[in-house]
């Protein structure tokens, strides 16, 4: 007698047949969002970043130039607030032309706190190129990577001392890795004629001497501007800025320190003996020295090298980044 | 057996049929279709990128800022358009170079449209300055659906020259933008006379 099969039965396999079914709806729904999100739901998003990317790049350009210009409109004291002002109105004109094109909204501002700061010292009257204590060997600036402008005014050349002694003013510049420059202005002891001379040293020894009978801009009485960052010399004597005399801190790695040393080993008292005396003005983006005379203007500059906030925002992605701009100020330092 | 059973196998086997359909439609939309598709996607996003890149390319190199600043009052003058899109001779600029190069010599149409910022209205002045050289003497061309829109911002700035000229195009450089404007009215205005900033301008290009 066979057994019949049981409704039962039947039942059980149906029931198993629609777990089946269950389990391979939810690996399709998996597999599925997977490879939705990697081929369909991206590419949105994507392009969206793409665009950003694009944008952002485009600010970046235009950024640069607007602080190269800013920077030659203004001076060091106004910059931050000019450029503060610029930014804003470019920023409004950029949301408004982003947003005639797409939903994307843009905005640029400065930021002050991620900026890099700097000093301005100036020296506006005549004086020695010594610190507060008096003493002829000091360090000016520490810690710099750009220094501009960097004028030194020399009202009283140094002049040799009694006894043959040199009597000279070195500009020097030290860099991290031990490797220095050096700009030496004195008197030349080619006696019985005494000759004004410039001479640009580095560690690897002397690169140029300019000499009173060679060079017909040192046969005048000064005042000598003398632009240290741009290699340039401007004296009653010629028509204009005479340049480029040397490379400012030629194979010196940033960041480096600037010091002074007044070498005068004389009394004052023999006749022509003296020291030498003028005024400065550096702009740096290192660090002020704390021994700088109290007759000597230094300002703290917040902003030296600005940064900006750009935050990109469309409907996919929003995008912020933050831009440090390296500024070289060249000219203007006008209190 | 009893009837009502039977009923109920049948429910139960519609209930399958529909879950594994339903998985069956859902689990198809995973499908990559692009093979079985023509081209025209990836040709236009392909195109996309060369019109991007163009312009990039030209921003660059300071061809784009020169075209933007060769403005002048009467368009006719110069055949209806700042550069008709002439194949790149001699005269051409360097930007025309670059599009012929990339849209003219691939069978492309295109048009270039500059967008001026303009404070008294609030939006941009558009001016229509170039078509592709197949189109050059039959007037504007409207573009197709497949068209794709590339853009890339320019920012000019006071102290920058204004570009004149005809041999080459625009190859002579005038006064500078801030003091053009100020002696001329109709010149592209200075929208920021207290900044460096003197304009922003858009340029877009239209290709299909």
């Amino acid at each position: 007698m066979v057994a019949r099969p049981s409704d039962e039965r039947g039942q059980l396999l149906l029931i198993g047949a629609i777990a089946v079914a269950l389990v391979v709806v939810g690996g399709v729904v998996l597999l599925n969002g997977m490879k939705y999100t990697d081929t369909v739901g991206t590419s949105g998003t994507d392009d969206a970043i793409s665009d950003s990317e694009r944008t952002v790049k485009m600010i970046e350009s235009d950024l640069e130039g607007l602080v190269e210009r800013v920077g030659s409109e203004t001076s060091l004291r106004t910059f931050e607030d000019q450029l503060r002002g610029d930014v804003s109105r470019l920023s409004d004109i950029y949301t408004r032309m982003a947003t005639d094109r797409r939903s994307a909204y843009v905005n640029i501002s400065l930021n002050a706190t991620a900026s890099g700061s700097g000093w301005f010292v100036n020296q506006s009257a005549k004086g020695q190129f010594e610190d507060d204590d008096g003493s002829q060997r000091w360090t000016v600036v520490s810690d710099a990577t750009v220094t501009e402008p960097f004028v030194v005014t020399v009202d009283d050349w140094p002049q040799r001392a009694g006894g043959g002694q040199v009597s000279a003013l070195y500009i020097n510049v030290t860099g991290e890795d031990g490797h220095w420059w050096s700009l030496k202005l004195n008197d030349s002891d080619t006696s019985p004629t005494v000759t004004k001379q410039i001479t640009v040293y580095t560690d690897q020894g002397t690169q140029e001497t300019y000499r009173e009978g060679d060079v017909s801009w040192l046969s005048d009485d000064g005042p000598y501007v003398i632009n240290i960052s741009d290699g340039k010399i401007d004296t009653n004597a010629t028509a204009g800025p005479v340049g480029e005399l040397w490379t400012f801190a030629e194979n010196v790695t940033a960041p480096y320190n600037i010091s002074f040393r007044d070498q005068f080993p004389g009394s004052g008292g023999g006749s022509g003996e003296k020291s030498a005396a003028g005024r400065y003005q550096i702009a740096t983006d290192g660090t002020a020295s704390g021994a700088i005379p109290d007759g000597v203007n230094t300002t703290e500059l917040p902003v030296f090298h600005p940064a900006f906030d750009i935050y990109y925002h469309q409907p996919e992605v929003q995008y912020t980044r933050t831009l440090l701009i390296t500024y070289h100020p060249e000219g203007d330092t006008d209190d | 057996m009893t009837g009502k059973r039977g009923q109920a196998y049948t429910l139960e086997g519609v209930f399958s049929a529909v879950v594994v359909l339903t998985a069956l439609l859902y689990g198809l939309q995973a499908v990559d279709i692009g093979p079985w598709t023509s081209e025209a996607a990836s040709e236009t996003s392909s195109l996309e990128t060369r019109a991007q890149d163009a312009l990039d390319i030209a921003a660059s190199e300071g061809s784009l800022s020169n075209v933007t600043r060769c403005y002048g009052v009467n368009p006719e003058s110069t055949g209806g358009y700042l550069f008709s899109g002439q194949i790149a001779g001699p005269d051409a600029t360097m930007f025309e170079r670059l599009l012929n190069t990339t849209f003219d010599e691939q069978n492309r149409n295109y048009n270039v449209y500059l967008y001026y910022w303009d404070n008294e209205t609030g939006h941009k002045e558009r001016e229509l300055v170039s078509m592709n050289r197949t189109a050059a003497d039959s007037g504007v061309v409207a573009p197709t659906d497949s068209a794709i829109v590339a853009s890339r911002t320019v920012v000019l700035y006071d102290d920058m020259p204004t570009r004149f000229g005809s041999d080459p195009k625009c190859g002579q450089q005038g006064a500078t933008l801030e003091q053009y404007a100020s002696k001329y009215g109709w010149y592209i205005e200075d929208i920021d006379p207290g900044s460096p900033v003197f304009n922003v301008v858009e340029v877009r290009v239209v290709v299909w």
